[in-house]
């Protein structure tokens, strides 16, 4: 290889697309070149500055924000050309109107909770508040949540026009709607946690469930997620669309506790159920400490792990990620 | 190996659900739309907040990314990828937005002024592990940087961020932006020679940068 090539290559190189055979290449040529040498150091170095620049990730609740918004703007959007089918319905954030009747597509269940929309998702899928006119309904904000003196019940401290609060067990509708209410916000954690633990006894009921699924999978705080596990653990073995939102959890959760609870909660699903899901995710995660789990559990249940899921331990899959890349 | 196999077949899945996604936004499906949205918008983020001056506007550029992908959305018809066409559509939205910012730029009273919300705070400042004096080089290292990125065309820019922040490798910007691997190559070629200009200074001047990759004899086969 002459300068000529080699200066062809340290280009690629710029370009962040030299391969380890372009690299050996270069390496052979340099050791009797100085010239080519120095040239290429020279590159090294303008990529270690460019490297300076690191911007900081996008945070969730960045993410969340931006969401919201967008949910707001495609609230406002006419219905797309020669679609037709339907309307996004109006609303404004953190209200709750009568207007929307809960619209949910299951297929889409799982994916669409993976990221949660937040506050859009819980606006758009929001049971009508029972009392008051939408329009006093719009300006429902709740201050706070705390066990009630009797057992079994919770009193809720919210704003209408003025400050009211009302106490019950967590199946009276109205007050189940503003615990509803209170743990899709974010802004106050403590609040959340309060509210869904109020809300345990009603998992099962469909808005209910949605809500803690959102929370689980949606939520910023770990501490929220961890509660909404907690509260949906019991509805593993009857409901599908729990365990598929606990493998996403396994599949996308930050943080590594919440990860190894989620297994644990899938491994009592109905044996079959458990199997096809912790096969799968030995596989497809890329924490090697989740796949461990998974095959340990599949080992308790006596079931045979894949082949695949050994191999995995050394192989790391790439993780999940926005971008496709070529 | 077989967990290569397994990913394909993640990846072969991952398709069928984007593109039964796809089909139901297309027939009027707003969940549907909405967990498209939640597949690609971390990085539509990621990319505007890097073009972007203040984070209200990276949060504007998302927005309005997505707003054109749905109006737009009955028109695809599954000639490229996805992800290639929102990309385009944010590529697009990057532009036009660094067109505008560049316009007002030349108006002499908004030339310092910024829209009065606060600048990402300084990469450096979250480096874990970094020992002060580095701290204090990378931060202004970035800082120099930024002002020259910032000198450079919206389309330059584009491709130098796609490259070097994206990891994109040149025939997918080339995809994205509708034009060839060539050219967007030489965009980028034009794009480095205009900052390694701008940061000659610098450059010449931090021999202690070159310590920070290692020495080419001992390179790891990675880049
Ligand atoms: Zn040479």
């Amino acid at each position: 290889m002459n300068c000529q090539d080699a200066q062809a290559l340290l280009r690629t190189l710029s370009c962040g697309e030299a391969t380890p055979a372009d690299r050996a290449a270069l390496e052979a040529h340099a050791a009797g070149c100085p010239a080519c040498r120095q040239r290429w150091q020279g590159e090294e170095a303008w990529l270690a500055l460019v490297a300076q620049r690191r911007p900081a990730p996008v945070s969730d609740a960045a993410l969340a924000q931006a969401r919201q918004a967008l949910h707001r703007a495609l609230a406002a959007e006419p219905a797309p050309a020669a679609r037709g089918g339907w309307r996004w319905p109006a609303f404004s954030a953190g209200a709750v109107s009568r207007q929307w009747a809960p619209r949910w597509s299951p297929a889409w269940a799982a994916l669409l909770l993976i990221a949660g929309f937040g506050g859009g998702w819980w606006a758009h899928h929001a049971p009508s508040l029972t009392a008051g006119s939408p329009a006093a309904a719009a300006q429902v904000r709740v201050q706070t949540v705390e066990p009630a003196s009797a057992p079994g019940q919770v009193r809720v401290v919210y704003d209408l026009v003025r400050q009211q609060q009302i106490s019950g067990p967590a199946t009276n509708p109205r007050l189940r709607h503003l615990l509803l209410l209170a743990a899709s916000q974010p802004a106050n954690a403590g609040m959340q946690l309060e509210s869904i633990a109020a809300l345990r006894p009603a998992a099962s009921q469909n808005p209910v469930r949605r809500t803690l699924l959102a929370a689980l999978t949606g939520d910023p705080n770990p501490g929220v997620r961890l509660e909404a596990l907690n509260a949906l653990r019991p509805l593993v073995t009857a409901n599908a669309g729990v365990r598929a939102a606990l493998a996403q959890v396994v599949l996308r959760d930050p943080n590594p506790g919440l990860r190894m609870q989620a297994v644990a909660a899938l491994a009592q699903a109905p044996r079959a159920d458990a199997g096809r899901w912790l096969r799968r995710l030995s596989v497809q995660s890329s924490d090697p400490y989740v796949r461990l789990n998974c095959v340990a559990a599949m080992q308790q249940l006596d079931l045979a792990p894949p082949a695949a899921a050994w191999g995995a331990f050394t192989a790391q899959p790439a993780p999940a990620s926005g971008i496709q890349r070529q | 190996m077989d967990s290569t196999s397994a990913q394909d077949t993640d990846a072969a899945r991952l398709r069928a659900d984007i593109t039964a996604l796809i089909r139901a936004a297309q027939a009027g499906d707003p969940a549907a739309f909405e967990a498209l949205v939640c597949q690609f918008d971390r990085g539509v983020l990621q990319l505007a907040r890097r073009l972007a001056a203040t984070e209200q506007d990276a949060q504007e550029i998302y927005q309005e990314t997505f707003l054109k992908a749905y109006r737009a959305l009955h028109r695809f018809r599954f000639e490229c990828a996805f992800s290639t066409w929102l990309y385009r559509i944010a590529a697009n939205t990057n532009l036009d937005y660094l067109r505008r910012r560049a316009v007002r730029k030349e108006l002499p009273a908004s030339a310092s002024g910024e829209d009065g919300a606060a600048p990402f705070p300084d990469p450096a400042d979250r480096a874990p592990g970094a020992n002060p004096e580095q701290l204090l080089l990378s931060g202004e290292i970035a800082a120099r940087l930024e002002a020259a990125l910032a000198g450079l065309n919206p389309r330059e820019r584009l491709v130098f961020e796609l490259k070097h922040y994206e990891g994109m490798k040149l025939k997918a910007i080339g995809d994205i932006l509708a034009t060839s691997e060539e050219t967007a190559k030489n965009s980028l070629f034009r794009a480095t020679r205009k900052l390694r200009a701008a940061l000659a200074d610098l450059h010449a001047a931090a021999p202690a940068l070159a310590a920070l990759r290692p020495e080419p004899g001992t390179m790891p086969e990675e880049v």
